[in-house]
This record gives structure tokens, sequence and C-alpha cells, in this order.
């Protein structure tokens, strides 16, 4: 481990534990596609009931497989942040708040759980910890300055395949819009690729990290129901993905995703 | 450290405080006249609310922009579909069929955790703050509508 962010065991025989990690996590993502799914088809309480009952499964899980390592807690308590982000997402914001600001709120919450878990350090997820305050660093600046141009591509790309959407242009736009839109881009960032791919890389390795992250980063979109959105978040998630597993800390990608997320709500 | 008859004891308490705690939505959800809207429901009332959908050719990129993009992807259109649609309360409540029995489940196994000298029980506090957070949320909404 360099930096905190984990290397990861390279040329390794899959043994049936780590099987079992692998079914266990596709299970997980199943979950976490239904409930995204069912938002969309049936309705949101059930969604979140679904969200609530994976995070008392994860948590459980544990306490109820005695014989998983530290590291494979880690991936446990990692993975539970995405349930408990989603329910937060649709049980915090009400009508009574503006619209801004309950925005906000899930972000807010999600980086607040983030570091309560870092600072009060459980045993079990010591070994997902990571590092993020390594701004000097030139290779960090150029991650962060790619985040606008993948915007403006991502925006051309839209428009190419959406014949109803014309070229975007840039707009003036609110500062609470562009601040809850960076705030969530780190939020996003800092818990996927700082928590949950951290502790993935180095139970399935670095590709299978790397990509199972990405693809739960990307469900998080299918509630929004377009497919536009889920596979822009797909690409973006492995390009930001890679980037944090080859750099080792999550400072580049977290204002790269910030910046990239302000670039769009001023293009639209 | 707790002694193991003294957690027993405690969680019989916390079992039963629970198990009341629980009881007050399932009554509420029994007494309700009718089942609550479906999710196609609401959205087809709250589009309605909205008045007519946008003519062809006129102001069309703006209407797909708000079909497709949020400022933030956490509370992305079908949120913010559930948020404003509805009455608060009525909303508030279902939420709470859910949220508080999901706090009193954490709650719970975080107190028997801690009784019995377990590391996980923080990680159950954690996980249980956010849900705090909404079931808050859902108080003040709920009071709201008392307040009028």
């Amino acid at each position: 481990m360099r930096d905190g962010y984990p290397v990861e065991d390279r040329g390794r025989a899959l043994g049936p534990r780590e099987w079992a990690a692998r079914v266990a996590l596709g299970t997980f993502t199943a979950v976490v596609v239904t409930a995204e799914t069912t938002a969309l088809l049936v309705s949101m309480e059930v969604s979140v009931a679904c969200y609530a009952g994976l995070l008392v499964a994860l948590l459980n899980l544990p306490l109820i497989v005695r014989s998983l390592t530290a590291q494979e807690r880690a991936v446990v308590m990692g993975l539970a942040l995405v349930p408990a982000l989603k329910i937060a997402a649709v049980a915090l914001p009400q009508v009574f708040i503006p619209a801004r600001y309950w925005e906000a709120l899930p972000a807010l919450m999600a980086l607040a759980l983030v570091f309560a878990l870092r600072i009060f350090p459980v045993p079990s997820l010591t070994a997902a910890r990571t590092t993020w305050i390594r701004l000097q660093e030139r290779e960090q600046l150029a991650i962060a300055a790619a985040g606008p141009v993948m915007a403006g591509t991502a925006a051309a790309w839209y428009s190419a395949v959406n014949s109803g959407i014309g070229m975007p242009g840039l707009v003036a736009s609110s500062t609470s819009a562009l601040a809850t839109a960076a705030l969530s881009g780190v939020a996003l960032e800092i818990v996927f690729r700082g928590v949950i791919q951290a502790s993935l890389i180095p139970v399935l390795g670095r590709a299978f990290g790397v990509a199972v992250s990405s693809f739960l980063y990307a469900a998080l979109f299918i509630g929004s129901g377009s497919s536009f959105l889920f596979v822009l978040a797909l690409v973006t998630g492995a390009v930001w993905g890679t980037v944090a597993a080859t750099a080792r800390t999550v400072t580049g990608v977290a204002v790269s995703h910030a910046l990239f997320a302000m670039f769009w709500v001023v293009l639209y | 450290m707790m002694g193991r008859a003294a957690a027993r004891r405690r969680a019989r308490l916390i079992a039963a405080t629970a198990s009341l705690a629980l009881a007050i939505p399932s009554v509420q959800a029994g007494a309700a006249a009718s089942a609550p809207p479906t999710h196609a429901a609401r959205a087809s009332i709250f589009r309605a609310a909205q008045g007519p959908s946008p003519q062809p050719g006129v102001d069309k990129k703006a209407a797909d922009e708000s079909e497709d993009f949020a400022v933030t992807p956490l509370v992305g259109p079908a949120v913010r579909e559930f948020v404003e649609s509805g009455a608060e309360a009525d909303r508030s409540s279902r939420l709470a069929r859910i949220v508080v029995p999901l706090v009193l489940i954490l709650l719970i196994e975080r107190e028997l955790l801690a009784s019995l000298g377990r590391p996980e029980a923080r990680a159950f506090r954690f996980y249980g703050l956010p849900l705090i957070a909404c079931f808050a949320m859902i108080v003040v909404a709920q009071l709201r509508q008392y307040v009028g």
C-alpha cells in the first residue's frame, strides 16, 4: 500500500473464497439495479425498502460470517455506503427546504459519514482508508483539468446521439447550482473511488475492482431513466476509477468530477 | 463490560420498546382508508398539476433537459418528482414506515453489540446517523402538518 491507496495483488489464482466474494458482489449489484429499476417502474417506497434491506444485510454480514478478513469487512462496510446514500437522497429532501439546498443534503451527509468513519476508525475499515490531500502534485492538477474537457466531450456526444438537442452553449448559472454540482461530485468520488474502489481492489484485483465500482456508480443513474446518463456515468466512472487506482489518491479525480459537474451545469 | 444476564435484560427491554414503536406505523397503515397511489399515478397527478406539456418545437430543449438532467445525480428526476408530488405529510408518513423500523433496528443492534463489547457497534452507529437525520426531516414534515 502506498499513500493509503491499496496496491493490487496480481497473478493470483481464484480460490473458492474469491469466487464466493464475487457471487456476493454480484448479488449486491443485482439488488442495487433492482432497487433503481423499481424506483422507475413501481414506486420510490419499494426502492427505499430494497435499499433498507440491503443496508441491514450488509451491516449484519460480518456478524454472521465470522471468517471474513479485515479487508473483506472493509468491502462490506464500504458497499453499505451505497444504500445509506440512496436512502438519504430520498428521505432527506423536503418541499419546505428550497430545492437547491435539499439537492445538496445527500452529498453533505455522504461526506459527513465518510469523514466520521475516518475520524473514528472502525477496525475493519482502516484497510480502505485513502489519501486525498495531495493537490500540490502536477499529476493531480492535470487530472483535475481534464474534468471540463470530459464534460465538453460528453456534451458534444450527447448532442450527436440525440437529434432533439442542439449543441450546448454557455449559460449563466446560479452559485448554489454550481456549488451543489461540485459538492455532489466530490462526495461521489470520495464514496465510490475513495472507499468502495479502494476496498475492492485488494480483494478482487485492480481491473475487476475498478469495473465493479464503476458499474455500481453508474447503477445510481438508472433511476434517472436516461440511458445516456447511465453510459456516460459508466465511461467517466471507469476513467476516474483507473486514474485513482493509478495515482493512488482521489484528490485529482474529486476535483476533476467537481469541475466536470460544474461545467455540465454551465453548458445546459 | 456488562454481564450477559444484564445484556439479555437490556435487550428484552429494547425489544419491547421497539415492538411498541413498530406497531404504531403498522396501525397507521391499517387505518388508512385507501392504498397509496402508485408512482405512475402520482407522476401523472404531478404532471397534470404542472399544466399542459410544452408544444412541439416550443422550448423542446428545456423540456428534454428537465427530463434528463438534475444538478446532482444523487437527487435525480425520479426523486424530485417524488418529493414534489402529493401531500407532504402523506409522503413523509409513507417514508416513515421504512425509515423508523430501520433506525430502530440499527440502534437496537448497536446497543446489543456495544453491550457485548463488539467493535462493529461503531459501524451501526455511523450508518444510523444519516437515517436519524432522515427521521428528523420526517418528524419536521409531520409537525408542519399539525401546525398547519
